[in-house]
């Protein structure tokens, strides 16, 4: 029976009152082992970034867009000019101002 | 007093558990992430194309128009490469991304001066509200949208 109770008991090591130096280390060592189980997981699961395909035609679009909205609210000349240049450009049917104005004007 | 506080039998144990523990639940929350804004992306994705295609078909030439919308729709309807983990109270992406890809696919055969039956057809397969009764009504509402010959 007392064999029994001997062999229960809790390993020798509960019982020694751990030091400071110990508590740090041990926290220490498992901060650095969680910090890399994280490390392990983004490296291998995190999602690649989107590569923007070049679209010439519709960034041309969307300047247009951009200059003739320009054009539609502020009272120079130049968005107006750039506009139109583009619109010229792409040999689109409608590029007088008039019609560049409305293209920038909301719907 | 300087005795080994951690356990003297495998005392990396508890650091591997640890280790493994941060891998699953990192692993988990990565996931999630990616299978929620896979489909918002696929939609971000497609704006600026988006964009340019609707200018194109209201102002542009025919060409420009045609090669945007074939763009649109080829965005639009891309499988993704992660299926979509669709909550409850979030919006369908994916739907909304067919729905553009519907509405595109009518503008490009309006573009080509496709016949009636075809736009009947994109109609049926459409997940717009399109029915043979409302299909002259978007006709002409898309007709309308053109502002060039």
């Amino acid at each position: 029976m007392r064999h029994k109770m001997a062999h229960s008991r809790a390993p020798e090591s509960s019982h020694v009152k751990p030091t400071f130096d110990q508590i740090f280390r041990l926290t220490g060592t498992h901060l650095a082992a969680g910090a890399l189980g994280f490390a392990a997981a983004v490296v291998l699961f995190a999602p690649q970034p989107r590569v923007a395909h070049d679209d010439p035609v519709a960034k041309e679009v969307l300047e247009l867009q951009t200059q003739a909205r320009a054009a539609a609210s502020a009272t120079t000349a130049a968005p107006l000019a750039r506009a139109v240049a583009i619109c010229q450009k792409r040999r689109w049917p409608a590029c007088d101002p008039e019609s560049v104005r409305k293209m920038g004007s909301p719907p | 007093m300087n005795e080994p506080f951690a356990p003297r039998r495998r005392p990396w144990l508890t650091h591997g558990l640890v280790a493994l523990a941060t891998f699953g639940v990192t692993t988990l929350v990565i996931r999630h992430g990616v299978e929620r804004q896979t489909a918002i992306l696929d939609s971000m994705e497609m704006q600026p194309t988006s964009a340019a295609a609707t200018l194109a078909y209201a102002w542009g030439s025919v060409d420009d128009a045609k090669l945007l919308l074939a763009r649109l729709i080829a965005l639009a309807e891309r499988e993704s490469a992660v299926p979509s983990g669709r909550s409850g109270t979030a919006p369908d992406f994916v739907t909304l991304r067919r729905m553009d890809a519907d509405m595109a696919k009518l503008r490009l055969a309006l573009l080509e001066g496709s016949p009636h039956a075809k736009l009947a057809s994109i109609c049926a397969h459409a997940t717009i509200r399109c029915t043979p009764y409302t299909l002259d009504g978007l006709i002409a509402m898309l007709t309308k949208q053109r502002h060039v010959p």
